[in-house]
């Protein structure tokens, strides 16, 4: 297992990259440390895949290094990187059986055929697949043949990392979650340093520590599940996690207040000296449905759409021209009427030009 | 509601016809023929199976036997590594691949029996280009109407420049389905390039390699005359 | 305008898929089909499409039967889970190719079809072609073709199943309103009820080929009628158990135990089997959730707000689900609060009693 260190990381696909639009990966620092589970998580086309391949090796970046341990492999090839990928779709040798599957790293390297028993049996109990040993790979259904895949990787005990690129996808909605655990039980078994590719943020928060949000080539936030969805430090990771996503509302500011639609929002703290009182960049305010409430009081609100998901609604409101999604459990108000809304002023942020500029009441103390 | 049209049968029938008067006939005459005997003049007498015993008893025939079944087995050991082998060295991506396909094709697209004029003249010992430039040029004593060897040797390099294309072209249809992933993933694993190929390239390739073999064998029986002639 | 079902069923070399099945589907809403992969789901669309021939019953639309129409005289749109364009055209000809076939031409399809990418939100890709767009653009175009063609019926067969988790909540909420008005049936197959829910309309549910229950999508959702359809209707899968009626109380195991009321109480004593949604077992005692039950964690998971974990009880795995963020500890002892009142309660048949 090792620390992967990525440092001033840029990649283009073109061989005469011009300007920063070229390039899909913009100057990527990383630090994980060894034994964690992380997370890349972002739309198709944010870098992620990209990334991915620069770390096994299947790809050489246009400018930075990767270091293993300190140790500098970007020159190195895949399989002298000791690592280990689970693709999109299941990768299985098919004329093999379940066990020669598993085995097929190991007997690559020449390891000992007591040794090769050894950790296959190991594996593949953790996998639950003993069963199956015996059987031709071919015909497993996709989530075993998925699960061999993984098996594949932790077989080894030489692993840098193991990486996971969208290993879901072809899982049936209700066998996502089985596997999903498994995985999470694997790497507090196992302790490898693991990193799992995803657009999915239930497969991305579920699995990590910590979770690297990125977006077109960059990366916008790094942090454990809970502060990416407490506070998220950019406008697009509100969006993007949390189901619906944070409400941003645009804002003016004036006097060090928040004003939106001609009303004072009570924000978190202070926002940020130096950045803000002259109204430069675009501010807009952020917060989650989960933290508004209905009450008499607050800014006024015209209820669109109530849509109950059973567990809870989800209420559409217009606030002017602005839509604002609010989740209530329980009681919700009926399509139509008036009402106000009241925003949790400790989960109310204000963004200027998409990044936080807001401080959080603790480091204003 | 799909129904099931009887009357399409019918639809068929031009073709049955055609296929009865292009071949059936003539075989069964040639069937009929089999089990006759003939001096001339169109006089035929019952000779039952009679010519089939002798055949069957003739040392001739089982060294001609023989020899098909050694030329079939040599062109396969020759046609099928060789086959894979350029398959695997065609590129699988880029502007060079409609070249080399259709490159690869030139040869099937050639009818048989030219194919036997063709070499017959390119073999010929004084005009032809083949046997021009191994007598007068290189110093090597060739005629394959003469000398057995040479006649084998022929045989074997027109049957392999005719037929090996399908090999390749069906290999080549096998590699170019196997993803990427495959590649990377075996790459990772540590897999050497014979592993590679034995665990990920040929077992897609068998899928359509029963059909070069099951091709070979019949191009072998039924080309050998063609070839002689 | 509706698409009515009559005992329709489709057999596969002797072997049922889908069991006589009646459905009355009407326009201004989302007809859901809710079931897992392979529940038949797909199957049932290929049928009310006519791209598979019944083994029995009758289709209508608008009251005329059409089961032995072929699928181009049926007037119906299909888009796929898999994105489906023709290649070599312009994503302006994809669109316009229906209306094309329909003999349609000049500055009507120019208008037509520059309507339909403007709700789709396409117009500046019009003049690319598919394999140049992302995949939430090529299933746009797809879904642009459904509507221009104005068809009678639009099949829409997990059509966001491929795309991005985001790009999905988006269309989702755009499906609706893109087909509001325009009095054509809407059919939609997904295997997440999630999806069925926010989507609203009517619900099938399928399962095994057969629609165990349909109506009102959040009607089936807090009453369904038998376990099957229960179940169904719930990700992560729902909590079942036996328990043991004597009196007015229900008894899980020796430990655990809850008075019952309404219909619940009037049962006969016996054994019941008693089924919960994950999100009534909270992880902390409120006012509804009181029923303590003690499990033993084994696996839990994080979506964007909610926690879920689950945990065993006996030989039964219980799964619990809550908002904000909960931490569990993988294999200690956890309390867990059941709400009493939102249990679904089975006789030995499967039908629900109370």
């Amino acid at each position: 297992m090792a620390r992967i260190t990525l440092s001033q990381l840029r990649h283009s696909y073109l061989p005469n990259p011009k300007g920063p639009d070229d390039y899909v990966l913009k100057d990527i620092d990383l630090d994980w440390h060894d034994g964690g589970a992380y997370a890349l998580l972002g739309p198709s086309g944010c870098g992620k895949s990209t990334l991915l391949n620069i770390i096994s090796g299947l790809l050489a970046p246009s400018e930075g290094r990767i270091l293993f341990d300190g140790k500098d492999v970007t020159d190195l090839p895949p399989e002298q990187r000791n690592i280990a990928q689970v693709f999109q779709f299941p990768v299985i040798y098919d004329t093999m059986t379940v066990y020669n599957n598993l085995a097929f790293p190991l007997r690559n390297r020449g390891v000992d055929e007591a040794v090769v028993k050894d950790r296959v049996t190991k594996i593949a109990e953790m996998l639950d697949v003993t069963e199956m040993l015996q059987k031709p790979a071919a015909g497993l259904s996709p989530d075993n043949k998925q699960k061999i895949s993984m098996g594949r990787g932790l077989v080894r005990d030489d692993v840098n990392v193991v990486m996971f690129d969208e290993p879901l996808t072809v899982i049936d909605p209700h066998l996502k979650w089985t596997l999903r655990s498994k995985l999470k039980e694997l790497h507090q078994k196992v302790r490898a340093t693991m990193i799992y590719v995803t657009h999915d943020q239930t497969e991305a928060l579920t699995f990590a520590d910590q979770v690297v949000v990125m977006e077109d080539g960059q990366i916008v936030q790094i942090g454990t599940p809970v502060e990416l969805f407490e506070r998220p430090t950019h406008t697009f990771v509100g969006h993007f996690i949390g189901s619906p996503g944070m409400n941003i509302l645009p804002c003016n500011v004036q006097n060090g207040q928040a004003l939106f639609e001609g009303h004072t929002v009570v924000l978190e703290g202070p926002i940020e000296a130096g950045t803000v009182d002259q109204g430069a960049g675009l501010t807009q305010i952020g917060i989650r449905p989960e933290f508004i409430t209905f009450g008499a009081t607050g800014v006024p609100a015209t209820v669109r759409k109530v849509a109950d998901i059973g567990r809870h609604s989800v209420v559409d409101t217009v606030v002017g021209e602005t839509l604002i999604k609010v989740i209530v459990e329980g009681a919700a108000p009926v399509q139509g009427a008036a009402t106000h809304l009241r925003f949790d002023p400790s989960k109310t942020r204000l963004y200027r030009d998409g990044w936080i500029a807001t401080q959080a009441l603790e480091a204003a103390e | 509601m799909k129904k099931t049209y009887q009357k399409a049968w019918f639809l068929v029938l031009p073709v049955l016809l055609l296929v009865a008067f292009n071949a059936l006939i003539p075989m069964m005459t040639v069937v009929n023929y089999s089990v006759q005997e003939t001096f001339g003049n169109n006089l035929f007498f019952w000779e039952g199976l009679g010519w089939f015993e002798k055949l069957l008893n003739s040392d001739r025939f089982h060294a001609a036997l023989g020899r098909q079944f050694m030329f079939t087995g040599l062109i396969l050991v020759i046609e099928v590594p060789l086959g894979i082998a350029i398959a695997l060295a065609m590129p699988r991506q880029g502007i060079w691949v409609p070249f080399f396909l259709v490159t690869m094709a030139l040869p099937m697209l050639i009818p048989w029996n030219v194919v036997g004029a063709m070499w017959n003249i390119f073999t010929l010992p004084d005009i032809g280009l083949l046997g021009y430039f191994m007598n007068h040029t290189l110093g090597i004593d060739y005629n394959m109407t003469q000398d057995p060897f040479a006649a084998w040797a022929t045989i074997i390099t027109m049957d392999v420049w005719h037929w090996t294309s399908l090999v390749v072209l069906l290999s080549y249809a096998g590699l170019v389905s196997i993803p990427d992933a495959y590649y990377q993933a075996a790459k990772i694993d540590g897999a050497s390039k014979w592993a590679v190929f034995r665990y990920i390239q040929l077992p897609k390739m068998k899928q359509v390699l029963p059909s070069p073999f099951c091709c070979g064998s019949w191009t072998v029986l039924i080309s050998i005359p063609r070839y002689s002639s | 305008m509706t698409l009515e079902l009559r005992n329709i069923s489709k057999q596969v070399g002797g072997v049922c898929h889908i069991k006589p099945t009646t459905l009355l589907l009407k326009p201004g809403h989302f007809n859901v089909l809710l079931g897992e992969t392979g529940s038949g789901k797909t199957s049932l669309i290929k049928l009310m499409a006519g791209l598979d021939p019944v083994a029995g019953g009758k289709i209508l639309m608008d009251g005329a039967d059409i089961t032995a129409l072929s699928t181009q005289k049926r007037n119906i749109s299909l888009v796929h889970q898999f994105f489906v364009n023709y290649p070599h055209m312009t994503v302006f000809d994809n669109i316009a190719s229906p209306l094309k076939l329909a003999g349609i031409s000049g500055s009507e399809l120019q208008g037509r079809v520059e309507e339909a990418a403007d709700i789709l939100q396409i117009r500046p890709l019009l003049a690319r072609r598919p394999q140049e767009l992302s995949g939430g653009q090529q299933q746009r175009t797809a879904l642009a073709r459904a509507i221009v063609k104005q068809s009678k019926a639009v099949f829409l067969d997990e059509p966001l199943a491929n795309l991005d988790f985001k790009l999905r909540e988006e269309l989702r909420e755009q499906l609706p309103v893109l087909f509001a008005g325009r009095g054509a049936v809407v059919v939609y197959a997904t295997s997440e009820p999630e999806e069925a829910l926010l989507l609203g309309g009517e619900t099938a549910l399928i399962s095994d080929g057969r629609v165990s229950q349909f109506g009102p999508t959040s009607e089936l959702y807090h009453r369904p009628h038998d376990f099957t359809s229960a179940n169904v209707f719930s990700d992560p899968p729902i909590n079942a158990a036996q328990i043991t009626k004597n009196g007015t109380t229900a008894h899980l195991n020796p430990e655990t135990s809850w008075e019952l009321s309404g219909d619940a109480a009037a049962l006969r004593d016996g054994i019941y089997q008693v089924a919960v949604r994950p999100n009534h077992v909270a992880p902390v005692k409120t006012q509804t959730a009181c029923v303590p039950l003690t499990g033993t964690v084994l696996v839990t998971e994080l979506s964007g707000s909610d926690s879920s974990a689950h945990f065993s009880i006996g030989k039964d795995v219980w799964v619990s689900l809550a908002h904000g963020v909960h931490s569990y500890e993988i294999g200690a002892v956890h309390p867990f609060y059941l709400d009493p009142t939102k249990c679904f309660y089975f006789a030995a048949d499967g039908q629900r009693v109370a």
